[in-house]
C-alpha cells in the first residue's frame, strides 16, 4: 500500500497571524476510506486547500500522487474529486456548469448523463443551480467530484447543514460510493458516528497539530478503546457464556447468525488467538468491526 | 471562443457587405463641403481684336481640396459655381465667358491691375498653357470635376479657379455698367475699350476711369465651391469582402463541424432547410 | 513533444472557461462590445469616423466601465470560493486568470479594433494611414493611429486597474484606478496645462504648451488621450505618437506579465 497522500512539516500561516497548520506530517495510503477528523477550526480544510494546490504551504512539503499540488497543480486536480464544505456554484444552469467540468476534466458526456441518474439530479439540468435545495446541491457537489473519475475523493463535511433525512440520503450515497468505486477517499468532518461506519483509517487533527493518524484497528488497540468483534456461529448462546467470564470483556450481545463481543482493545491479539484455536470449529469466522470512535476522540483530544 | 470571434468579425463584415451591395444598386452620393472664394486677382485688357477681356483669379484652393483624397469606394468632385450676373444686359454683350482652373508656381500679378495689351496677351496665353481645366461658365456648375486630376499638383503648386470674360467690342460703358456709369454720366457714350485705355494711360483722368472698371468687375469675382462625394465600390473593394467574408464563413463552417451543440439557432436554421428538402 | 502537448492542452482549457465565461458571467462585455463594434463599423464604413472621434471619450469611458464591472467580478470569485470550485475542476491559476483576461479585456480590445479595421480594410486601406481622409472637411488624425492607441488605452487602463483589484483581491481599487486614469487625469491634465501656460505670463499663454502638458501628464497610462494632444501640437510628428505607443504598450505587457506572474506563483484560491 502506497501513500496517495504525504504531508512532512507542513505549516499554513494565514495572513501572517492565523496559525491553520502547525508543523503537520501524515500520510494517507492508497485505497483508503481515510477520515480526517477534528472539532471545528483544526484545519481540516486548509489540509484539503492544500492538497488541493489551492493553498501554498508556509513550510514543509506536501506530495498527492508523488507530485508537489502547488506546482504540478493540474496534473493533481485533475486526478482529484473534491466537494467543498460549502460549495459556491457560479450562478448558471446546472447542466453548463457540470458541460463546463466534463470539458475541463476531459470527460464523456455519457460519464456525465450516469452521474446525473445515478445521483438524482438529472431532472434539475436545466434549472438554475441557485435555487436548488441544500441536499440536491450536495449531491451535485458529488456527481461534479466525481466527473472524469477521480482517484481520490476529497469530501469537507458532506452532510454539514443538512436535514436528518437528507443526511442519511448523502451517507448512504458515500458508503455505496466507497463499496462500488475502488477509489481512496477522504472525508473531513467532525461528526463521528458517520465515520464510524465506512472509515477505515483516520487522521486526528485538532489546533493545526496532527494527534494521531494511523488505520483505525491499529489506533484502537493502541489507545486502548473499546473494540467491536461480530463472530459468526451456530452456538452464540454457549459462546456467550464462556467468554463473559473474561475480565476484558465487556459486552456480549447475542445476535442473528451469531453475537457482538464488545472487549478492551489491548486484549484483542489474545482474543483472536483464542477464536482461531479454541473455538475454531464453533465458529464460521470472525470481523472486527470498529473500535469506539467516540472513546478514541476524546483520548485523543486529551492528548492534545 | 471561435463562435464569438465570429460573431465579433460579423457585425463589422456585414455592415461593408451591405454597404457595398446598397452602393452597386444605387451609388450614394452626398455634399460633403461647400465653401466661396472671392479674388486675388483681377486683370482687365485688351486683346488683339480690340475687345475687353477680364480675367478674374481666385485664391489658391489647395488647401481646400488636399483633405479629400478619393478611395476605391468614394469617388470626390469639385463641383465651381460662378457668380451669377444678374443684370440681364450686360449678358448680351459678353462675347465669351469660360472658367479655367489653373496650376501654376506663382503667379506676377496681385489686386486690380489693368494691363497693356502686349502684357496682357501674354499673360493669357499663359494662363492658357497652364489650365488643367476649362469650361463654359453657363455649363461649370453642372460639371463635376474629379478631385483626381488635382492629385499631382496639389502639394507642389498652386491651384486656382480664373473665369476669363471677353466682352463685344463695341460694347459701351452704359451697356454693363447702368448704375455706375450714371454716377460718371461723361464717360457713359464710351466705348469700354476705350475706358480701358483711359485706366492704362498716364492721365489725370484714369483714376477715374480704373475705379469704374474694378467696382464694376469686382460684384462679379465671386466662385462658390462644393465638394460632392459618391459611394460606389470599385472591383477590388467587392474581391477584397469576398475574401472577408469567405474567412468568416470558412471559420464558422470550421467550429460547427467541432462544436454543433454552441450553434443552437444555427442548427435550427439548417433544419428547416433540410426539412424543406425532404418535402 | 510533451509540453507542446500540455501548451495546447493549456488553451484548450483556457478556451473553454473563456467561452463559458463569454456565455455567462461576461456577457454584459460581449453585448457592449457588439453595440459598439456596430457604431464603429457604420461610421467608418461611411466615412464619418468623426462619429467615433467626437464621442470617443463617451465610447472609452462606457467601455472601462462595462468590462471592470464584469471583470473585477473575479476578484469576488476568488474571495467567495467560487474560484476554488472552478480551478478544482482542473484549471490551473494562470489558465484561471488567462481565461478571464481573454473574456472581458483581450475580446473587448480585439473585436472593437477588428470593427474599425475591417470596414477600412475593405472600404478604403488609405483611410488608416492618411492625414486626409473623410467626407467632412476636416483633418483628423490616420485611422490607424486612432484605433490603435484606444485599443492601447482600453487595455492597459483596463489591465492596470485588474491587475492591482485581484493582487490586493479589493474591487474598489480596481475601480478607483479605473476611473482615475479614464476619468480624472483626462480631466485635470487639461486644468493643469491651461494653468500653466497662464502662469507663464500673458504673452506666453499657448495652445501648444497646453497640449504638450496634457500629452506628457497622460502618455504612460492614456495613449489614446496622449497621441491626440500630440497630433494637435504637431500633426506631422511622428516620435511623440510613437513614443506614446510604445511606452504604453510595454507597460500593458508588464501588468499583463506581473498578473500572470502573480497567479502562478502566489494566487491562493
Amino acid at each position: 500500500m502506497t501513500d496517495i497522500i504525504m504531508f512532512r512539516d507542513v505549516v499554513k500561516i494565514y495572513n501572517g497571524v492565523i496559525k491553520a497548520l502547525d508543523k503537520a506530517s501524515f500520510t494517507i495510503p492508497n485505497k483508503a476510506i481515510a477520515g480526517l477528523l477534528g472539532p471545528n477550526g483544526s484545519g481540516k480544510t486548509t489540509s484539503f486547500k492544500l492538497i488541493l494546490g489551492l493553498l501554498k504551504p508556509n513550510e514543509g512539503s506536501i506530495r498527492v500522487f508523488g507530485m508537489d499540488p502547488w506546482w504540478d497543480e493540474v496534473d493533481v486536480r485533475r486526478r482529484i474529486g473534491y466537494l467543498p464544505e460549502k460549495p459556491i456554484y457560479p450562478d448558471v444552469r446546472v447542466y453548463e456548469y457540470l458541460r463546463l467540468v466534463r470539458r475541463i476534466r476531459g470527460a464523456s458526456r455519457e460519464d456525465v448523463i450516469r452521474l446525473t441518474k445515478m445521483f438524482n439530479i438529472y431532472k434539475y439540468l436545466y434549472s438554475r443551480i441557485n435555487s436548488l435545495s441544500r441536499g440536491y446541491l450536495q449531491r451535485l457537489g458529488i456527481t461534479q467530484a466525481l466527473i472524469g473519475n477521480p482517484e481520490l475523493l476529497l469530501l469537507d463535511e458532506p452532510t454539514a447543514n443538512l436535514d436528518p433525512s437528507s443526511r442519511r440520503e448523502i451517507l448512504g450515497l458515500i458508503k455505496d460510493l466507497a463499496k462500488e468505486l475502488d477509489i481512496t477517499i477522504v472525508v473531513a468532518t467532525h461528526i463521528l458516528p458517520e465515520m464510524k461506519e465506512i472509515a477505515n483509517y483516520i487522521v486526528f487533527i485538532n489546533k493545526g497539530r496532527i494527534v494521531e493518524y494511523g488505520p483505525i484497528d491499529i489506533l484502537t488497540k493502541r489507545y486502548r478503546v473499546e473494540a467491536y468483534y461480530l463472530i459468526y456461529t451456530d452456538q452464540p448462546r454457549r459462546i456467550a457464556s464462556e467468554l463473559i467470564s473474561e475480565d476484558y470483556v465487556r459486552g456480549v450481545e447475542i445476535v442473528e447468525h451469531g453475537l457482538i463481543l464488545r472487549i478492551d482493545s489491548t486484549y484483542s491479539e489474545l482474543l483472536e488467538e483464542l477464536l482461531s484455536t479454541t473455538y475454531q470449529n464453533m465458529i464460521h469466522g470472525y470481523k472486527l468491526v470498529t473500535g469506539e470512535l467516540g472513546e478514541l476522540y476524546e483520548k485523543l483530544e486529551k492528548l492534545a | 471562443m471561435i463562435k464569438y470571434i465570429i460573431i465579433g468579425l460579423f457585425i463589422p463584415a456585414m455592415i461593408v457587405t451591405l454597404t457595398i451591395g446598397i452602393a452597386l444598386i444605387r451609388p450614394l452620393e452626398g455634399v460633403s463641403r461647400t465653401t466661396s472664394y472671392g479674388y486675388e486677382t483681377i486683370v482687365v485688357t485688351v486683346n488683339n481684336n480690340n475687345e475687353t477681356v477680364v480675367a478674374l483669379i481666385s485664391r489658391p484652393i489647395n488647401g481646400y481640396i488636399k483633405d479629400y483624397i478619393s478611395s476605391e469606394v468614394y469617388k470626390y468632385y469639385l463641383t465651381i459655381t460662378p457668380s451669377y450676373l444678374y443684370s440681364t444686359s450686360i449678358k448680351a454683350y459678353i462675347k465669351d465667358d469660360k472658367v479655367l482652373i489653373i496650376a501654376v508656381p506663382s503667379q506676377p500679378y496681385y489686386g486690380f491691375v489693368v494691363l497693356k495689351p502686349s502684357l496682357g496677351i501674354n499673360f493669357l496665353k499663359a494662363i492658357n498653357s497652364v489650365k488643367i481645366y476649362e469650361s463654359d461658365t453657363s455649363s461649370i456648375s453642372n460639371e463635376r470635376i474629379p478631385l483626381s486630376i488635382f492629385s499631382k499638383y496639389v502639394d507642389n503648386v498652386e491651384i486656382r479657379i480664373v473665369r476669363i470674360i471677353t466682352f463685344e467690342k463695341y460694347t459701351q460703358v452704359r451697356n454693363i455698367l447702368p448704375y455706375y456709369a450714371a454716377q460718371f454720366s461723361k464717360y457713359q457714350g464710351m466705348y469700354l475699350t476705350d475706358i480701358v485705355y483711359l485706366a492704362m494711360g498716364n492721365t489725370p483722368a484714369a483714376p477715374t476711369a480704373q475705379s469704374i472698371l474694378q467696382v464694376s468687375f469686382e460684384r462679379i469675382a465671386m466662385f462658390q465651391t462644393t465638394i460632392h462625394y459618391i459611394l460606389g465600390p470599385g472591383p477590388q473593394v467587392i474581391l477584397r469582402d469576398i475574401i472577408l467574408l469567405s474567412i468568416i464563413v470558412g471559420l464558422l463552417i470550421y467550429d460547427y463541424r467541432r462544436r454543433p451543440d454552441e450553434y443552437y439557432g444555427l442548427r435550427k436554421i439548417l433544419r428547416i432547410f433540410k426539412k424543406e428538402e425532404k418535402s | 513533444m510533451s509540453s507542446t502537448k500540455n501548451w495546447r492542452s493549456s488553451l484548450r482549457r483556457v478556451n473553454l472557461y473563456a467561452t463559458h465565461l463569454l456565455g455567462t458571467k461576461a456577457t454584459p462585455v460581449y453585448v457592449m462590445t457588439s453595440i459598439i463594434s456596430f457604431i464603429l463599423a457604420i461610421s467608418i464604413t461611411y466615412g464619418a469616423y468623426f462619429i467615433f472621434y467626437t464621442f470617443f471619450a463617451v465610447i472609452l469611458f462606457a467601455l472601462v466601465l462595462v468590462i471592470i464591472s464584469t471583470a473585477a467580478r473575479v476578484i469576488d470569485d476568488l474571495n467567495e470560493g467560487i474560484a476554488s470550485m472552478i480551478l478544482t475542476a482542473g484549471l490551473s491559476r494562470f489558465e484561471y486568470i488567462l481565461s478571464w483576461l481573454i473574456s472581458t479585456v483581450f475580446y473587448p480590445v480585439i473585436i472593437i479594433a477588428l470593427a474599425a479595421l475591417i470596414p477600412a480594410l475593405v472600404i478604403s486601406p488609405g483611410a488608416l494611414i492618411s492625414y486626409r481622409v473623410g467626407p467632412i472637411g476636416f483633418v483628423p488624425p490616420p485611422l490607424g493611429m486612432l484605433i490603435m492607441t484606444f485599443s492601447e488605452q482600453l487595455y492597459v487602463n483596463t489591465m492596470f486597474a485588474l491587475s492591482f483589484g485581484i493582487v490586493y483581491r479589493r474591487k474598489s481599487i480596481a475601480w478607483v484606478i479605473a476611473v482615475m486614469l479614464t476619468i480624472i487625469i483626462p480631466i485635470i491634465s487639461p486644468m493643469i496645462g491651461v494653468a500653466i501656460a497662464l502662469g507663464m505670463g500673458p504673452s506666453s499663454i499657448s495652445y501648444r504648451y497646453t497640449n504638450l502638458v496634457i500629452y506628457f501628464m497622460n502618455f504612460l497610462f492614456n495613449p489614446f488621450y496622449a497621441y491626440l494632444s500630440a497630433y494637435a501640437f504637431d500633426p506631422k510628428d511622428i516620435v511623440l505618437p510613437l513614443l506614446t505607443i510604445g511606452i504604453s504598450g510595454v507597460f500593458g505587457l508588464i501588468f499583463t506579465w506581473a498578473l500572470i506572474y502573480h497567479a502562478k506563483h502566489s494566487m491562493e484560491a
